[in-house]
């Protein structure tokens, strides 16, 4: 009895491991070596490549024209990843710090809460691809037609208003236009929190009663409570948010970014300048992403050593 | 779901502060809903209505004009049949590989785990700006390393089939799916390793144990993967026109629906046939969210915890 019950422990150990575990990421591991390595090393060649197809595909290496075309030629693809890289920096704190208002609010005693949950995550179910893409058309339509006797969403036609009273105090240009900007976007921040919020109230709800108790007693407000005990405890789960949004992000299909790189490619046949663009981008992300998970190492660094000189 | 006691204490402020936070809710919902309201409504208007500046959202006459025009225009039963079954596949797939890699990752030792557990993490970073092209190439000239080329003398042509689709997610490189793939991970680290040395005592095999035990345990999680990929494949705007822009899927069809150009239609009338395109094409993805919401919402957060 003892023997084969030391022969099976042995099974979940060692080679036989080794070899389970192989079997289990196999299919990742196909896809890796057909797709995942090959789209990559692809994404790159292409950056320096004149792409024709004629029969097969066809690439010629012509060093960094494309890339001199699209910072030195095309007037739009410089600004576009500019501006996509700004919203990028912009948008991911907005999120961040909406969704944990939202749990915050979300966590407390409200008729209808359930629902409320259920409203706040349905942009993710539904959102995501074709509803995003028309809404960004028809968007910009009623931008550049009067026609149009309802404006959608109602905001923007608030916010000529806001800028208006805005310009009225003196506020200089750059902080009005990103109010403005904000005010808009309100749309959108709001379909990119669905699953963040979700993960701030779980992260809050985990938090163990006593500890506020123990907080009020103290006399600690509100307002204390939630820097000194609520955001320390949610931290692991702000690292999870930031990378979640940031996928989030990466992958949405209705930026103007990939509108132009789909146009100049799919539409205009230009696949080296789409190509030398989406690479760009793509190695910023990579850049800002490093800078990113360095800060997180260091966050949860310096917050691990204070808390055992805390408890020395 | 245990709340603390004090908060119910001072009665009068209390109310005060959940009042304000319910308004807030109120107008946050109110954004999030009002897109749908708006195509909603503006679906059942008239073209005089749609002119009309007095009419603000509730139409004057009712009519199913848009919703004809949809049907007339497009093979709208049949994108709705290919729309599911490319969301079926896909689902399955991203939940086969998920489960299967996830469970890999957090319980087995095995060479190159760190390197695998990065490239996950790499594959979900990629902008799609970046991927598009190459997912391109890669399926217009499909190739196993020169093997297929070797033989036949010409790449293989994939696009047009359900097959891009199909390989992508069953090995975990669909939309979004190194999310899933982590969220899987996270929460079978949590699953308690005596759990399996006790299944493995009794004589159960690793299979036996990760088909009887494992994934019965995970249910919650497999229904959250299963519906969002699912979903996201329902409504996706990226792949198919890229891999299957001749395939009849609704996305497809509502995106290129355009009435502007082949009836007298103005533009924005066009956009709001548009829009009702697309309120016809979620209504099925409403329905499935109206059933699965509380377990899919439950599941998100129960790995927000773990996460």
């Amino acid at each position: 009895m003892m023997k084969s019950y030391k022969s099976r422990l042995k099974l979940s150990s060692g080679r036989n491991n080794q070899l389970w575990g192989i079997f289990f990421v196999f299919p990742f591991w196909i896809g890796a070596a057909l797709f995942l390595i090959g789209m990559l090393i692809m994404a790159g060649r292409f950056a320096f490549s004149e792409i024709s197809f004629s029969g097969g595909m066809n690439l010629k290496f012509n060093e960094f024209k494309n890339f001199h075309y699209i910072f030195r030629v095309d007037p739009n693809a410089a600004t576009m990843l500019l501006d996509e890289l700004k919203s990028l920096l912009i948008t991911l704190p907005i999120v961040l710090v909406f969704s944990l208002f939202v749990a915050v609010l979300l966590n407390s005693e409200i008729p209808g809460r359930t629902v409320f949950r259920a409203i706040f995550f349905l942009p993710v179910i539904v959102c995501t691809g074709l509803i995003s893409s028309i809404d960004r058309a028809s968007l910009v339509m009623n931008f550049m037609s009067d026609t149009a006797s309802t404006d959608e969403g109602g905001i923007i036609s608030a916010m000529g208003d806001i800028t208006a009273f805005l310009q009225g105090l003196n506020f200089s240009p750059e902080l009005i236009s990103f109010v403005s900007d904000m005010a808009n976007n309100i749309m959108e921040i709001v379909n990119l929190s669905g699953v963040q919020i979700l993960f701030f109230l779980a992260g809050i709800q985990s938090i163990s009663p006593q500890l506020y108790e123990a907080a009020r007693v103290e006399g600690a407000s509100s307002w204390e409570i939630f820097w000194k005990i609520t955001l320390p405890s949610i931290l692991p789960t702000m690292v999870v948010n930031v990378i979640y949004t940031l996928v989030e992000y990466l992958t949405r299909d209705d930026t103007a970014l990939y509108e132009y790189v789909y146009t100049v490619s799919f539409k205009q046949g230009l696949f080296g300048y789409g190509s030398a663009a989406a690479f760009v981008y793509f190695l910023c992300v990579v850049l800002l992403m490093g800078i990113i998970f360095l800060g997180v190492r260091i966050a949860t660094k310096t917050a691990e050593r204070s808390r055992r000189e805390e408890y020395r | 779901m245990k709340r603390s006691r004090f908060l119910n204490r001072r009665y009068l402020t209390d109310f005060a502060v959940n009042l304000l936070k319910f308004i807030l809710l109120l107008g946050f919902a109110y954004i999030i809903l009002y897109p749908f309201l708006f195509k909603i409504l503006s679906s059942f208007m008239s073209n005089n209505d749609l002119y009309d500046a007095t009419v603000e959202l509730i139409p004057k006459e009712w009519n199913l004009e848009r919703y004809k025009e949809v049907l007339f225009y497009t093979d709208f039963s049949d994108g709705l049949k290919n729309t599911l079954l490319y969301s079926l596949l896909v689902a399955f797939g991203a939940t086969f590989a998920a489960d299967f890699v996830g469970y890999g990752l957090a319980k087995f030792k095995f060479p190159f785990a760190k390197l695998t557990l990065a490239l996950v993490v790499l594959s979900m970073m990629i902008p799609i700006a970046t991927l598009s092209i190459p997912l391109y190439s890669t399926f217009r000239f499909f190739d196993i390393f020169g093997i297929i080329e070797a033989i036949s003398g010409k790449a293989l042509n994939l696009t047009g089939s359900p097959l891009p689709m199909a390989l992508l997610s069953f090995t975990g490189l669909s939309f979004r799916s190194g999310i899933f793939i982590i969220l899987l991970r996270q929460y079978y680290i949590g699953v308690p390793n005596e759990l399996l040395e006790a299944a493995y005592v009794d004589g159960s095999g690793v299979i036996n144990t990760f088909f009887k035990i494992i994934l019965p345990m995970a249910k919650s999680m497999l229904v959250v993967v299963f519906s969002l990929s699912f979903a996201w494949e329902w409504t996706d705007t990226f792949y198919y026109p890229i891999l299957n822009s001749n395939t009849n899927t609704l996305s497809n069809v509502v995106l290129t629906l355009n009435l502007e150009t082949y009836t007298s239609n103005t533009q924005y009338i066009a956009s709001v046939t548009q829009g009702t395109g697309a309120i016809m094409a979620i209504l099925p993805l409403l329905l499935f969210y109206a059933v699965l919401q509380k377990q899919i919402i439950q599941g998100i957060e129960r790995s927000g915890i773990v996460g």
